[in-house]
């Protein structure tokens, strides 16, 4: 009798549903086949293989909504919807510059799909998470180590590890790991008060990453560790501390390492420079600013020729080519992600959920701004990737994780757990 | 559990800060958008520092002076019309900062907000420009001045539309010199004299002091001044006249351009009575011309011993004035006291509200003397078959210069409503203003008249 | 209009509906995101007897203790600033101390690991004793009592509508009232299958589900070992054997009925159980 009822008002709250996901993914579809045809139109070289990179993305993005609407009773896949069109971005305009890595995006973007399933999974029960606290710690630590030792120097920055072939970028998995650990249950915050071991853990992760001279990657940890730390304690004055001694340090460095000042030195001087170290900034500037609101055109840009247009850059190339609009909206998404992020937070089950939702948005946001504003000089440029939409496997892969840890948030995410919370109140 | 999830309100100041950086972002696209879009940098426009896609620029009577033909810029064909009109066009690689390549590039170039320059990049064109200058009368200008340095400017004092913009020296677009950068035969070439540069006014300046005069003296008409040759300054020191003019009344003075006579008008009107005529008259003062922001006249007495207010008077001393600003006095006192602020882009929104803006230079009734005055020095001086049928009034200049040369001028304008024009010459280091100045202002003034 | 011609013009068209679409979609994602609509809280609470107080646990982990920044605060001097938490799980509620001072006590017994907390358990913190109540528990008790109320009130006026000269039978009456089970033998097989001696068609029920046994003039039920279980007076009656009373109301696999130890029977067709 009571299954009947609910599957009945179940029923009704599907029809009252403001949100129509089939006509959304229908958009979606839409425009993923408009730049990717006019993509096709314009490649010279590998259109074939293209052709089935972009003709197997739409089908695992109709399989996901298909199957997690249909198996999994997900009746809330806005995150998706978003996480779907901004990866389509990116397939579509690194397939467009370089036609030979779209098969390699595209894999990126299955693993991060896979990410993404198998951790809603894991964050479906907290005692899981707690029990996994310590491997996936250790594996982080374990992880930087050993790029520390091996990598290779890299765009000035010692943060890729080659295996067979595929370079990795351990910092971008270690992102979800430290997310990961430091969300804890409620009972586990109380029982361990102290932030001593999480601390450790954390500078651990953000000197490594300094070693590696990664300060982008380094600075976006920082902040999310301060997030977390707050979330954790609420302890303002040892975060405060630690933030005054964060500035020191820098501060220190700067001084004694004069070297580091002067990667930055064309900050808001970008136009003295453009012909050296604010080449990259005052392109992305002139272009942007060349595509209006509506851009030139896949295809028709010239910011694309320059250096790292698709990872640091592409930005600038979404606003050339896509116009200010569709960039615009694509920022301003994640703000948006981040309120929602905050009030699942409020309404969390588990502080889990609250620590893992509010960190992953706030790590989203960092890194974001380091990216836009970065390449636009409204901050120093640092060279970190924009979510989603940057060519590269472990960014991709990383962005689907934080997507998972806010959504996992979510009571709707979990049915089963939801319809019993629905029966008592 | 209630105490932690409130702490997820931090997230509020970051989505602020980031949201107030894209705000930031927004806003400076929008202010600086078109500066970028049309930067030397951008590889849709420019291809060697050259640009190479932009609209047409075109004189008042459609001629061609500048175009985009297979992504390369193309000049008008004829030689000495390129170099006549070199300032006011611009070069394709933006040396020439006045020029309208160069003022107008959103324009010609065709950016804007919303499209960014869309319809450029698919399309291959952007928008067309039209000067209000006449480049035949450019050429002949620019002849004119066979090779001296120096400017000719023409412009409506009714309209505000200049059709005479020509500097010299000036050199060929399309070929330019190899030894531009050395040759002194090229010094100050990518600068306009006629809105950028800055001059020793000589004898024009009696025009000034004259205004001045006739505010500040009532009965300065039946005053008389005698002249023997040079005058003595009240605390010593001598300006010297180029004659002994004898007793002059004021309006002789101005014709024979009496020294002796001005020099003494000068000391007994003072330093703050000049320098407030010369404020009124917005010498001192920078105008936008088609965005051109032109060079700012330097009159400063604040040091000037009498016998140093004397040379000022007539337009020596450290007084340097900008040529396109003598014509606009010249055309305010043919005008009854006002001019619009000249222009010479047509065709753009933002021009036409500028030149709609008149300045205020003088009464009317002073300048109906100082018309008279002028009209007078034609007829009597350099003889009214110079300026046939346009009833020309106007005065020359001649500023002796430390060891060199003197510039001659002329400034000058048709007192007939149904011509009003002014216009004014400068031979930098050319000699007499009336041998030099007035001939070139004759030829071109004759052309204009047809 | 050549191919060409056409081809043109939608990639025109394309640019504004690319930025069209995008505005549209990502637009209406997280406006739906952001106006998420958000069930209502949890309504468990620890009772406490002596001030006959609630303190309600309305998040699915709750802290105790006497910093004002738990979400349940015990101003107690023996209670720790956190000194446990109590934390809803899957199966159930659980409680774990937070290295407490004065330890936390489930029915009596410390608790050293996270311990799953029962309706109506008594949890110490330090001396302070309270008891638990769960939300659902309480919910299901509720309506059992609200039923059992309606019920007796029904079976009173059919009683009284009696008239004394009809034959007597023991019977279970179902809960719409218009069905009734006799009870004609001593020992008397109730269920779903077709050896029983009454047939109860419900879905839920086994299909060999209780036996109700007369044993000195008196009447008693037993569950034979069913997965849905049998309850009288919303207690489970697990494996023993229960006395019943007139007017006890019998479930069987969520199916109750009432208990009439002298139905009357007027014609024997409109009965179940023959």
């Amino acid at each position: 009798m009571s299954r009947l009822a609910n599957k009945e008002e179940q029923k009704t709250r599907k029809k009252s549903e403001p949100f129509h996901w089939l006509y959304m993914l229908l958009l979606v579809t839409a425009i993923q086949i408009i730049s990717g045809g006019t993509v096709l139109t314009q490649i010279q070289e590998a259109q074939l293989e293209v052709l089935a990179v972009f003709g197997s993305f739409l089908v695992v993005e109709w399989l996901y909504f298909v199957l997690a609407r249909n198996l999994a009773g997900q009746r809330s896949t806005e995150l998706e919807i978003i996480a779907f069109l901004l990866s389509g971005f990116g397939l579509v305009t690194v397939a467009s510059v370089y036609p030979n890595y779209a098969l390699k995006q595209f894999i990126a973007i299955l693993i991060g799909l896979g990410a993404f399933v198998i951790l809603l999974a894991l964050m479906r029960n907290t005692e899981v998470v707690n029990a996994l606290h310590i491997p996936v710690a250790v594996g982080c630590v374990g992880l930087l180590a050993l790029n520390l030792m091996l990598a290779k120097v890299h765009n000035g920055a010692l943060n890729w590890i080659n295996v067979g072939g595929i370079s990795i970028q351990p910092s971008e998995i270690v992102k979800i790991g430290f997310i990961f650990v430091g969300a804890a249950t409620l009972e586990k915050l109380q029982s361990a008060r102290s932030l001593t071991s999480y601390l450790v853990f954390s500078l651990g992760c953000v000197g490594a990453l300094f070693l590696m001279r990664d300060f982008g990657t380094a600075l976006i940890f920082f902040c999310t560790f301060m997030v977390m730390a707050f979330m954790r304690s609420g302890d303002i004055k040892t975060i405060g501390l630690i933030g005054a001694g964060a500035v020191l340090g820098a501060g220190l460095i700067v001084y004694f390492k004069p070297y580091v000042a002067k990667r930055f030195k064309a900050y808001r001087h970008v136009w003295e420079y453009m012909n050296d170290s604010g080449f990259q900034q005052t392109r992305v500037l002139i272009y942007s600013a060349s595509g209006g609101l509506f851009g030139l055109g896949i295809g028709n840009g010239r910011l694309r020729k320059v250096y790292a247009s698709t990872t640091d850059l592409i930005f600038g190339v979404i606003c050339e080519e896509w116009g200010m609009i569709v960039a615009f909206c694509v920022v301003l998404s994640f703000a948006f992600v981040a309120v929602y992020a905050l009030r699942l937070a409020r309404h969390a089950r588990s502080t889990v959920y609250a620590i893992a939702a509010v960190a992953s948005a706030a790590l989203l946001l960092v890194q974001l701004s380091l990216n836009v504003f970065g390449v636009t000089d409204l901050l120093p440029l640092t060279g970190v990737t924009l979510p989603f939409i940057s060519r590269g496997g472990t960014s991709m892969i990383c962005s689907w994780a934080l997507f998972a840890f806010i959504k996992s948030a979510d009571i709707k995410t979990y049915p089963k757990l939801e319809i019993q919370m629905e029966e008592k109140s | 559990m209630n105490t932690l999830t409130k702490r997820a309100y931090v997230l509020l100041g970051i989505i602020a800060a980031f949201l107030v950086g894209l705000v930031l972002l927004a806003v400076s696209f929008f202010l600086h958008g078109g500066t970028w879009a049309t930067s030397r940098a951008n590889g849709h426009l420019y291809s060697g520092g050259q640009i190479t896609n932009a609209g047409r620029i075109l004189d008042r009577n459609g001629v061609v002076l500048a175009q985009s033909v297979n992504g390369k810029r193309k000049f008008h064909s004829d030689a000495e019309m390129r170099k006549a009109t070199l300032h006011a066009v611009g070069d394709q690689y933006g040396y020439i900062a006045c020029g309208a390549h160069t003022v107008c590039r959103d324009t010609l170039i065709g950016y804007n907000r919303v499209e960014g320059i869309f319809r450029l990049v698919s399309e291959g064109e952007g928008n067309d420009i039209t000067l209000t200058i006449d480049a035949k009368l450019n050429k002949l200008a620019y002849q004119a001045l066979s090779g001296r340095k120096g400017c000719v400017g023409v412009y409506n004092y009714k309209t505000g539309e200049i059709l005479c913009n020509v500097s010299a020296p000036s050199y060929d677009p399309t070929n330019k010199p190899a030894d531009i950068e050395t040759n002194s035969k090229y010094e100050g070439v990518y600068l306009n004299r006629l809105l950028n540069g800055l001059f020793t006014p000589g004898s024009t300046f009696k025009l000034v002091t004259s205004t001045c005069a006739i505010d500040n003296i009532p009965d300065i008409g039946s005053r008389t001044f005698s002249c023997s040759g040079s005058f003595t300054a009240p605390g010593g020191g001598k300006v010297i006249c180029n004659g002994r003019h004898g007793t002059v009344s004021f309006g002789k003075a101005l014709t024979k351009s009496c020294n002796s006579a001005f020099s003494a008008i000068g000391i007994e009107l003072g330093r703050d009575k000049l320098t407030k005529t010369v404020n009124a008259l917005g010498l001192c003062e920078s105008y936008n011309v088609s965005g051109v922001r032109t060079a700012k006249g330097r009159f400063d007495l604040s040091k000037a011993a009498a016998i140093d207010v004397g040379w000022a008077a007539i337009g020596q001393y450290t007084t340097l004035m900008n040529p396109l600003n003598m014509m606009m006095l010249a055309g305010a006192i043919a005008g009854g006291g006002a001019t619009p602020i000249p222009y010479f882009v047509r065709s753009t929104i933002s021009d036409t509200v500028g030149s709609l803006k008149t300045t205020n230079r003088m009464s009317a009734q002073t300048a109906a003397t100082l018309r008279s005055m002028m009209r007078d020095n034609v007829v009597n001086n350099y003889g009214d078959q110079k300026f046939p049928g346009m009833s020309f009034g106007g005065k020359t200049g001649t500023a002796q210069m430390n060891g060199e040369k003197s510039h001659a001028w002329f400034v000058g304008a048709s007192m007939d409503a149904n011509f009003p024009y002014a216009i004014v010459v400068v031979v930098q280091n050319g000699g007499g203003g009336s041998d030099v100045a007035v001939p070139i202002a004759s030829k071109v003034m004759k052309a204009l008249k047809g | 209009m050549d191919f060409n011609e056409i081809f043109d013009i939608l990639v025109i068209i394309s640019r504004y509906l690319v930025a069209g679409l995008a505005v549209l979609v990502l637009g209406s994602c997280v406006f739906s995101l952001v106006g998420r609509q958000f069930g209502k809280r949890i309504g468990s609470y620890l009772y406490d007897p002596g001030s006959k107080t609630r303190l309600p646990l309305t998040r699915w982990e709750n802290s105790v203790g006497r910093s004002k920044t738990c979400d349940v605060v015990l101003s107690m001097p023996d209670v720790s600033r956190f000194h446990a938490v109590i934390s809803k799980r899957r199966n159930g509620w659980v409680v774990a101390d937070t290295h407490s001072s004065a330890g936390v006590f489930v029915n009596g017994s410390a608790v050293v690991q996270p311990t799953p907390i029962a309706h109506g358990d008594t949890v110490s913190f330090g001396s302070v004793g309270f008891v638990f109540v769960d939300a659902d528990e309480d919910e299901k008790e509720q309506e059992a009592r609200e039923k059992r109320r309606a019920f007796s009130r029904k079976a009173a006026a059919r009683a009284a509508a009696m008239k004394p000269e009809a034959e007597f039978y023991p019977a279970l009456i179902d809960e719409a009232g218009d069905k009734a089970y006799i009870i004609t033998c001593d020992s008397c097989l109730f269920g779903r299958g077709p050896d029983c001696d009454v047939r109860l068609r419900y879905p839920t029920v086994s299909s060999s589900h209780a036996r109700v046994t007369a044993q000195g003039g008196a009447w008693f039920v037993e569950d034979l070992g069913t997965t849905g279980g049998t309850t009288v007076n919303a207690k489970p009656i697990g494996q023993s054997k229960r006395r019943l009373h007139d007017g006890d109301v019998i479930g069987m696999g969520g199916v109750i009925f009432l208990f009439n130890e002298h139905y009357k029977v007027k014609n024997r067709t409109d009965a179940e159980g023959w």
